[in-house]
């Protein structure tokens, strides 16, 4: 075995990390969905070493669990850049920007 | 219970008849008032143009303003045409004859079986159904509903036959007769159906009927105002009457009257019972005190002359004040457990007697004097159970009801006659204008005050009579019984003098007074009729036996043995025939020396009454207001309830209710504007809080482990 399952679980942390700080620190709204992206996509990372785990342990039968959750994932995550990226542009058909800070039209 | 099932499925037509005539008057009421145009848009102006109005002026009170901006009430001088609504009176009383010849049938099927058949009945249908407690809704004819349905469809009928005539004319024709029918339709419910609860559906029925019908020419104020006191004096004993009740369920378990009634003298061994017994009796006898109209409960009753005089004939003679003594009758074994609460029954009935037949001697209104020998009376039958002589309640329950329905139709008759006028000071010599009236006027008094060989002689003979038998304090209750027959005598035949004798207190040039119709002087004679062989359904035991002396005692007493057996336990009272004879005897004395005075004092005119009242002002008023007790009630009831309402909604509703409603919103409110600052508008800020609370659910699952 050539990569150890850990590196796996610290690189998806890595990338939540990222995808968190982008969420908190970033602006832009594309921005930001691609930050929601990146954690989902760690979140799948996370699953698929998890999985990649019980395999191993289990002596080579694959486990299924996993690799199902992460499809799901896929598909919950494909749903919701579409949703996501017709709101922004939505929003940018009405108020000529992509900035979060300039959409607070419901604030207190 | 011995019951043939199947062959009497159409017992429950008796009731249902008036139901459907009232149904039928309800919509006659309904196209009346369309054809006035009541319903059409008031702009559009209506046809033939909205009469209406009452000329059933009270003197006084006659046609002050109505205070309508209604459409339908121009306040027309006369009578209205009564259109298709005049069809209601046909209907109404068709309706009470098809249910009094069905009562016939059914009685003469009852009789016919003897003694082995103690009950017919029909399940109409199961209202209950819980497995342990099951009610049923069913008619059932035994030998005391018998009786009381004969007297309640028979004099219901001639009253609503009168009533046509009386209330010719009224904007309000057929809805009289649908709520006429739907009293006697409740009272049928009452003394037919085979549970309390079912008797409790036609308590509250009566309780209604009475409640339309008294306040029935609402326009005025005070009918209106009357019906209400009626309402709310009967819901007194209502609620005492359902607690009684749920008493009865605890004890017994069901609430079936005739289980009941044959469940009690099992049940009196076990621990605790009698006692309980004796709560449920007083509580049910304070509902009977409620209907009809005992201390200290009797005050609705002479307010109730405000309805129309045909209902004050229905309530006070056939229905709705009988339905205290028929509860009393129905559960005789609960009451006649317990001495002590035998001698409170009588103590109150002949107290109530007293005081009412003390007011009467006063008063000057003609139903006034009709109403409180009403009370007087029904004091009477309370008496009679009180001495635990059961079937003398039942038997001056039916005499009453012949002559006070006659004495009633009969005032209705003058007062229709002297065009409303009700107060006796202001009548006289009536003889000579309405002959027929005054006949059948003269047989009722006779009949109430118990001149010898009249109905009511006998019945009142024979509860005084059981309360002598009776002995020991019941001396004291007959003593004030007979001081109150001598009353009722002295009263009566005032009235009497008063109405039809004496000079014209009117302006004979401005009108005359007229005999009624036919139509309501037929039942008059009918019922004048009744009320002298009345008596004719129990004479007393020291008639000969070929007159069946104490008839309705034999015919009662399947109902009335379990009660009797429990006083008979206690020790026979039997009276020895020379008591008997002398008892009459000094009846006959005192009905007829008393009467005579009233006659002969009276006779002259209102001379007599103004030199009471002149020697004695003091007591005079007194009685004339009933010993001031709607004014003690105002004073010791009305005032410090209203007092207390006012404390408790300053106090508890201001302060406590409001202060909790109030402040809820207002803890709401100051939640949100500090929640609000929440709402910065930064998504990131919105995306910590998620983080940091999902984190803390998290760490409380985990932590939880």
């Amino acid at each position: 075995m050539s990569v150890p399952s850990e590196h796996l679980l610290v690189l998806a942390a890595i990338l939540f990390g990222i995808g968190v700080a982008g969420f908190f620190l970033r602006r832009n709204v594309i921005i930001v969905l691609m930050c929601i992206e990146l954690m989902l996509n760690a979140a799948n990372l996370s699953f698929l070493a998890a999985s990649r785990m019980h395999t191993l342990a289990n002596g080579g039968q694959p486990d299924t669990q996993g690799p199902i959750f992460a499809i799901f994932i896929i598909v919950v995550a494909a749903i919701e850049a579409a949703v996501g990226l017709a709101l922004v542009i939505a929003l940018y058909r009405n108020k000529q920007t992509v900035s979060l800070d300039e959409v607070a039209d419901l604030k207190n | 219970m011995q019951s043939p099932q199947g062959d009497y499925g159409w017992l429950w037509w008796i009731p249902a008849l008036p139901l459907l005539g009232s149904a039928v008057c309800a919509l006659l009421h309904f196209l009346t008032l369309r054809s006035r145009g009541v319903f059409a848009p008031k702009a559009g102006g209506h046809g033939h143009g909205g009469h209406g109005g009452h000329d059933h002026g009270h003197g006084k009170h006659g046609h002050d303003d109505h205070a309508h901006d209604d459409h339908a009430h121009d306040d027309h001088e006369h009578s209205v045409p009564a259109g298709i609504g005049a069809l209601a009176h046909p209907i109404a009383a068709l309706a009470m004859l098809g249910a009094f010849i069905l009562s016939i049938l059914a009685v003469k099927d009852l009789a016919a079986g003897g003694e082995q058949l103690t009950s017919i009945e029909s399940s109409v249908w199961h209202w209950i159904d819980t497995g342990a407690f099951n009610i049923d809704i069913s008619i059932v004819i035994d030998r005391l509903s018998a009786v009381m349905v004969l007297v309640v469809t028979g004099v219901g009928f001639l009253i609503h036959v009168y009533a046509g005539g009386y209330m010719k004319g009224d904007a309000g024709f057929a809805k009289f007769f649908c709520y006429l029918n739907l009293f006697v339709f409740s009272m049928l419910m009452l003394i037919l159906s085979s549970s309390l609860l079912g008797l409790f559906v036609g308590w509250e029925g009566v309780g209604l009927c009475s409640y339309l019908l008294i306040g029935f020419w609402y326009e005025k104020g005070w009918p209106a105002e009357a019906g209400q006191k009626a309402f709310v004096m009967n819901r007194i004993g209502d609620a005492s009457f359902l607690i009684g009740s749920f008493l009865l369920v605890h004890l017994f378990g069901t609430l079936d009257l005739s289980d009941i009634a044959a469940a009690v003298q099992g049940k009196l061994g076990e621990d605790g019972v009698s006692f309980q017994l004796l709560l449920a009796g007083l509580l049910l006898f304070g509902g009977a005190c409620g209907k009809s109209a005992q201390l200290p409960l009797f005050t609705w009753l002479p307010d109730a002359m405000a309805g129309p005089t045909p209902v004050s004939a229905l309530i006070h003679a056939a229905t709705m004040v009988t339905a205290g003594i028929y509860l009393v009758v129905r559960l005789n074994p609960v009451f006649a457990a317990s001495p002590e609460l035998m001698l409170v029954i009588g103590i109150v009935g002949v107290l109530t007697a007293f005081v009412a037949g003390s007011t009467a001697l006063v008063q000057r209104d003609i139903k006034k004097v009709l109403a409180y020998s009403t009370v007087s009376q029904l004091g009477y039958m309370f008496l009679a159970l009180g001495s635990g002589a059961f079937a003398s309640a039942i038997f001056h329950l039916a005499t009453h009801a012949f002559f006070k329905a006659l004495l009633f139709l009969g005032a209705g008759s003058v007062i229709h006659g002297m065009h409303h006028e009700q107060d006796m000071h202001r009548m006289g010599n009536l003889r000579k204008y309405m002959p027929q009236t005054f006949l059948t006027f003269l047989v009722g008094s006779a009949a109430l005050s118990g001149l010898p060989l009249l109905s009511g002689f006998f019945s009142k003979d024979e509860i005084l009579a059981h309360t002598f038998a009776n002995g020991g304090v019941y001396y004291v209750l007959w003593g004030i019984g007979l001081l109150t027959a001598m009353m009722t005598a002295f009263y009566t035949w005032r009235m009497v003098a008063l109405t039809f004798f004496g000079p014209e207190r009117f302006d004979t040039k401005k009108f005359q007074p007229h005999e009624s119709p036919a139509v309501m002087t037929i039942p008059l004679i009918i019922l004048a009729v009744l009320s002298v062989i009345g008596g004719a359904l129990s004479f007393p035991p020291v008639f000969p036996a070929i007159f069946h002396p104490e008839f309705l005692h034999h015919w009662l007493h399947p109902v009335l043995q379990p009660g009797e057996e429990l006083i008979a336990a206690r020790g026979a009272h039997a009276l020895s025939h020379t008591t008997e004879w002398a008892l009459l005897g000094l009846g006959s004395v005192v009905a007829l020396a008393l009467a005579h005075a009233g006659f002969r004092k009276h006779m002259a005119g209102i001379a007599a009454d103004e030199a009471t009242a002149a020697r004695s002002p003091v007591r005079t008023a007194f009685l004339s207001m009933a010993w001031g007790l709607d004014a003690a009630y105002q004073k010791l009831i009305v005032g410090p309830v209203r007092l207390v309402a006012l404390m408790i909604s300053a106090v508890i509703d201001g302060t406590f209710i409001d202060g909790f409603v109030n402040g809820a919103g207002e803890v709401a409110l100051s939640f949100g504007s500090r929640m609000r600052a929440m709402t910065s508008g930064n998504i990131a800020a919105y995306g910590l809080w998620m983080g940091a609370i999902t984190a803390l659910i998290a760490l409380i699952f985990v932590w939880q482990r």
